[in-house]
């Protein structure tokens, strides 16, 4: 919610989620640098930029399962939206690892050759029809695009410019992403050596991710359409049982969805999605008088949807109704921030 | 949704108390976890068990003759302590270069190489040394390379590795996710070696050529790093067994 | 066109790609982005940030530097995610996962012993000398 922009908005939030983070990678490759092997305890060591590459490898896609465990985790147990609030730094970090395994492997295995390294990367290994002996290389180039488009976009700039929704679509990539990264993985180092770290990492962390995906997208489901998307008044609930300071989302279409906030005796609507990165307002909560985005704490006024001075972001409006101890909404957005009077309880919770 | 539920503003200073004390957890098992992971993933690593080079013992200064080939040896005539007189050693280049331009014209002649003794049980190579002190022609009748003695058509059951890494110029230098490395060192001109699962007359690593004693064909080099079973001749010469194979017989186990 | 040539071939179309791209920034940053976004005009050391991006996407940057230059789109673009699809994506995404692994399972060498070698005839070697 920038009003210049500027490289990086941190906070002191972001500062600790930062540290955490980027203590646990570097603890990670330390830990696998230096306390690994003597613990291994091989007869002759490991050739060390070998390790090295693995010790990075192992760790970004460690790092990529995490970051893929936060969304669904936070749509499951809203106690984990704090793990979202800076998941691009996660991404950049981890992007900025996968390069240094990246290179580590290029320049071993890819090196001392007439060949040019980058054609030999290429062209190396070209069996794309066996499954073992696949060339895993191409997987992990695929991930490692992947990676770069999304850490070359996570500025709030790119959001802004591209809009938020064709931005979560190339943002979506990370799934795709993610499977070349395990197939990567799964036909590159555990084919070659299914160790119990390997295994337990690559099932143990892919497993996780399928799981909670599964498990999350089935609680999506759950929240059905209540009304076909017409220009007609559609009913929500008695006001009262909206919390006080809270909303309720009312899905008007898959693809539109209204949140309807209570702040003590007004109530009004506006769309569920932040204008920033699409964020489900409906589960936010009207702080300083203003809705505000679980996701990054974007807010907006009830009224007419316009975030305070001096923020420009805007979202629809809708029209509300209270008939006969029954609140109503208008099915036909209002353009982003439009002025809509909001609808005021009587006492005893009648207009 | 309740309002009494804790909701977390990121802008905000404060976390709301009863998120601080989950989120102190959420830290806590990330940092362990990722050390738990780094120790387990890094410690369970397979022993490369390969070979290595002996630089301990300095460069090995030899002469013989030069048996050429799709892939050069040497027949030793005055050797070192570590490669004595009477034994084949074959010759590699640095990096993923061979060394058959340099040593093909000297092919039958009598040569003093120089160079690093590489070794993996009993897969041993020379890794020549640049320019003329890494090889030159010396005055002299070159000495009569052993005969080759055929020892029959075999089925055998292992993997197709470049010998150079194989022998200790990386440490695993075998295996799938060293199938490009091994690809890129093949084309290269280093030396293709045959690691058979299990040992005949003893021995169990194989020089591979084609049929006839040629290159090996990109069709077999598809097949690099893969368990594979496959159908070949086998020759002694000295101490050096060599596999003749095309493509026909190989299959993937 | 063999290995070798293919891999000059995506090498030599990646750095045309990023030749183009570069230009593309550039053009951009200097006459397009302050025109765009307001949050932009001021800030500076933003844009090296932004950089990266709009080099490897400039296709992407071109069609939203004309749409945003225009005017036109749609607001209610900005407001409508695709929940539903991403619902769908969720499933996809573990089907995905779940094939890989097995793949990967099924294919694993089993660790048993190979055969021993096993000596065919005496017919006819060809020698290598």
């Amino acid at each position: 919610m920038s009003v210049r922009y500027i490289p990086v908005q941190w906070n002191r939030n972001k500062w600790f989620y930062d540290g955490v983070l980027l203590a646990a990678a570097i603890l990670y490759i330390a830990l696998f640098l230096y306390v690994a092997p003597p613990l291994a305890d091989h007869a002759r060591p490991v050739d060390a930029p070998i390790w090295r590459a693995r010790a990075f490898g192992t760790c970004a896609y460690l790092m990529l399962t995490v970051i893929l465990l936060i969304g669904p985790l936070a749509r499951l147990d809203s106690r984990f939206l704090p793990l979202l609030y800076n998941r691009r730094h996660f991404g950049v970090l981890t992007f900025f690892i996968a390069i240094g395994h990246a290179l580590f492997v290029l320049d071993w295995y890819f090196a001392f050759s007439r060949t040019p390294m980058l054609e030999a990367l290429l062209s190396s290994n070209t069996a794309f029809g066996h499954v073992v002996g696949f060339p895993f290389e191409a997987l992990g180039i695929l991930a490692l695009l992947v990676m770069a488009v999304m850490a070359f976009t996570s500025h709030d700039f790119w959001l802004s410019f591209l809009g938020p929704k064709l931005w979560k679509r190339l943002h979506l990539l990370v799934y795709a992403g993610y499977l070349a990264a395990t197939g990567h993985l799964a036909f590159g180092a555990w084919l070659d050596q299914a160790t119990v770290g390997l295994t337990l990492l690559l099932f143990g962390g892919a497993g996780a991710v399928a799981v909670l995906h599964v498990l999350a997208a089935v609680k999506e489901r759950r929240m059905t359409s209540t009304a076909s998307p017409d220009d007609d008044w559609v009913p929500v609930c008695p006001p009262m049982e909206i919390p006080d300071k809270r909303g309720r989302i009312v899905v008007l279409s898959p693809d539109e969805r209204v949140a309807v906030f209570r702040n003590g005796d007004t109530l009004a609507a506006v769309a569920n999605a932040c204008a920033h990165q699409n964020g489900p307002l409906g589960e936010g909560k009207i702080v300083g008088g203003c809705i505000t985005c679980p996701w990054h704490g974007f807010g907006y006024r009830m009224e007419d949807g316009r975030s305070p001075p001096p923020f420009t972001e805007m979202i629809p409006t809708y029209r509300l109704r209270l008939t006969d101890g029954m609140l109503f909404i208008h099915g036909k957005a209002n353009p982003p921030g439009t002025y809509q009077e909001p609808v005021r309880l009587m006492e005893g919770g009648m207009t | 949704m309740t309002s009494a539920q804790p909701f977390f503003v990121g802008w905000a200073a404060k976390i709301p108390k009863p998120l601080r004390a989950f989120l102190a957890a959420v830290c806590v098992i990330m940092t362990v976890g990722f050390a738990g992971a780094a120790v387990l993933v890094g410690a369970t690593q397979a022993d490369p068990d390969g070979g290595r080079f002996r630089f301990d013992i300095g460069p090995q200064n030899l002469e013989g003759t030069v048996i050429g080939g799709a892939y050069p040896a040497l027949w030793v005539t005055k050797g070192t302590e570590a490669i004595p007189a009477g034994k084949v050693i074959l010759l590699n280049g640095n990096g993923k270069t061979g060394v058959q331009d340099r040593v093909q014209p000297l092919a039958g002649k009598a040569v003093a190489v120089r160079g690093i003794l590489m070794e993996r049980g009993s897969l041993r190579m020379l890794q020549l040394g640049n320019g003329k002190q890494g090889l030159a022609a010396i005055e002299g009748d070159a000495a009569a390379i052993p005969q080759a003695e055929p020892l029959g058509r075999w089925r055998l059951s292992g993997e197709i590795c470049d010998g150079r890494c194989a022998a200790g110029a990386m440490r695993p230098g075998t295996g799938l996710a060293h199938k490009a490395c091994a690809n890129l060192c093949i084309a290269g001109g280093q030396p293709p070696v045959f690691v058979s699962a299990a040992p005949v007359e003893g021995e169990s690593f194989f020089l591979m050529t084609g049929p006839a004693g040629e290159a090996l064909s990109p069709e077999i080099l598809r097949h690099t790093a893969e368990p594979v079973t496959l159908d070949g001749a086998l020759t002694r010469i000295g101490n050096l067994t060599v596999l003749a194979v095309d493509a026909t017989g190989l299959r993937r186990r | 066109m063999n290995a070798a040539e293919t891999a000059q071939f995506l090498i030599a179309a990646a750095q045309l790609w990023l030749g183009a791209g570069a230009v593309i920034a550039i053009a951009f940053l200097l006459f397009g982005l302050d025109r765009v976004e307001p949050n932009a005009r001021g800030g500076y050391v933003f844009r090296v940030l932004i950089a990266p991006g709009l080099v490897l996407l400039w296709p992407i940057v071109l069609w939203r530097w004309r749409l945003a230059a225009s005017g036109r789109e749609a607001w209610r673009n900005r407001h409508t995610p695709q929940r539903k699809a991403i619902g769908r994506l969720g499933f996809g995404l573990a089907a995905c996962i779940a094939a890989i692994l097995l793949t990967a399972l099924m294919v694993r060498p089993d660790g048993s012993t190979p055969p021993p070698p096993e000596k065919l005839s005496l017919a006819d070697i060809r020698g290598w000398s």
